[in-house]
């Protein structure tokens, strides 16, 4: 067993997959291939805010593929 | 290595080559639309976060999804950057060798294959070198953790291609690609570009593409390391003045 942070909302529990910077990538824990990035509140974690455009997203992306894919946040 | 973000390049080139590539591509550009969907379209969400234990496959099925999610992304558009600059920096063998040594995700990653080897001994190929059967297994989990400890996917799988390119290790490099990355190796180079690699994981191009990019990468390494050092030396140097002075000036205040 391994210990996760677990973001509950809209009835589902998204697995913490790892987080760098503010950025939060996100999966289902009853349906992996529902995954999300959002953004994390700087004023309140459990607020957590959408991408702003495509150019953020792809942002986000180039941060995850060269960055480590840990289970949780350090 | 410059990228322009500017340019939407990621989405530009996942876009161009959609149309043209094998089934998994239209798959992996269907779950890229889902994941930018919910990523982007939807208001602010309050979550409650809490702690709890998870079983280690589902933690592992998750993981390798985002990491087969991201490189089948990204991986494409970095080497692609990396081919249009050009590829001036691995026309020095000696120097390329160099770089591809100085790299500790490389070296890892070719350590982690060494390592892994076991050889049997009293038996003899046909160019008399004793015959040797990779532990899958255990080579997996030692690739995992480069992974998890932040090496990057794109050097690890270039060191993955380089380590086990005889046609022999070819069953040994597919289980660990696909037990690391989720897709087997041919169809994951091959989506990076399809028309580039066509030859999937072993193309000469995506080698050379992959090479240049392990250089550039360890060349800004070796850079950065250099700048940092200079800056300390400059500090050291900078407070040891400024004691100096002060010394003096204590001296002369007596």
């Amino acid at each position: 067993m391994t210990e996760v942070k677990i973001y509950s909302f809209d009835n589902k529990d998204y697995v913490l997959v790892t987080k760098i910077n503010s950025y939060l990538y996100l999966s289902n824990e009853k349906d992996p291939k529902d995954m999300m990035i959002r953004k994390e509140d700087a004023n309140d974690p459990c607020l957590l805010l959408p991408l702003e455009d495509d150019e953020e997203f792809e942002e986000a992306l180039l941060l995850l593929a060269r960055n480590k894919l840990a289970t949780q946040e350090d | 290595m410059a990228i322009n973000k500017s340019e939407n390049y990621i989405l530009d080139f996942i876009q161009k080559s959609g149309g043209k590539g094998p089934q998994s591509r239209v798959s992996t550009l269907d779950q890229m639309e889902q994941v930018k969907r919910a990523s982007l379209d939807q208001q602010p969400k309050h979550a409650s976060v809490r702690r709890k234990s998870a079983d280690d496959n589902l933690v592992m099925v998750i993981c390798k999804h985002w990491r087969a999610f991201a490189i089948s992304m990204v991986g494409g558009a970095i080497l692609l950057a990396c081919a249009k600059a050009g590829g001036e920096a691995i026309a020095n063998t000696l120097h390329e060798a160099n770089m591809l040594r100085s790299n500790s995700t490389y070296t890892d990653t070719v350590d982690a294959i060494k390592e892994n080897k076991k050889y049997i001994p009293m038996t003899r190929d046909a160019v008399g070198e004793t015959t040797w059967w990779l532990d899958t297994a255990t080579a997996v989990n030692d690739v995992n953790t480069i992974l998890e400890e932040g090496g990057d996917p794109l050097i690890v799988l270039g060191a993955l291609a380089d380590t086990l390119d005889d046609s022999f290790a070819r069953d040994e490099l597919n289980i660990i690609v696909t037990h690391t990355f989720g897709e087997d190796p041919d169809s994951l180079v091959q989506n990076f570009n399809p028309e580039r690699y066509n030859e999937g994981i072993q193309d000469p191009d995506f080698k050379e593409d992959i090479r240049n990019y392990i250089i550039q990468q360890t060349e800004a390494e070796i850079a950065r390391a250099s700048i940092d050092t200079n800056n300390q030396l400059e500090a050291m140097f900078s407070s040891e003045t400024v004691a100096t002075d002060s010394d003096a000036k204590g001296m002369g205040g007596k």
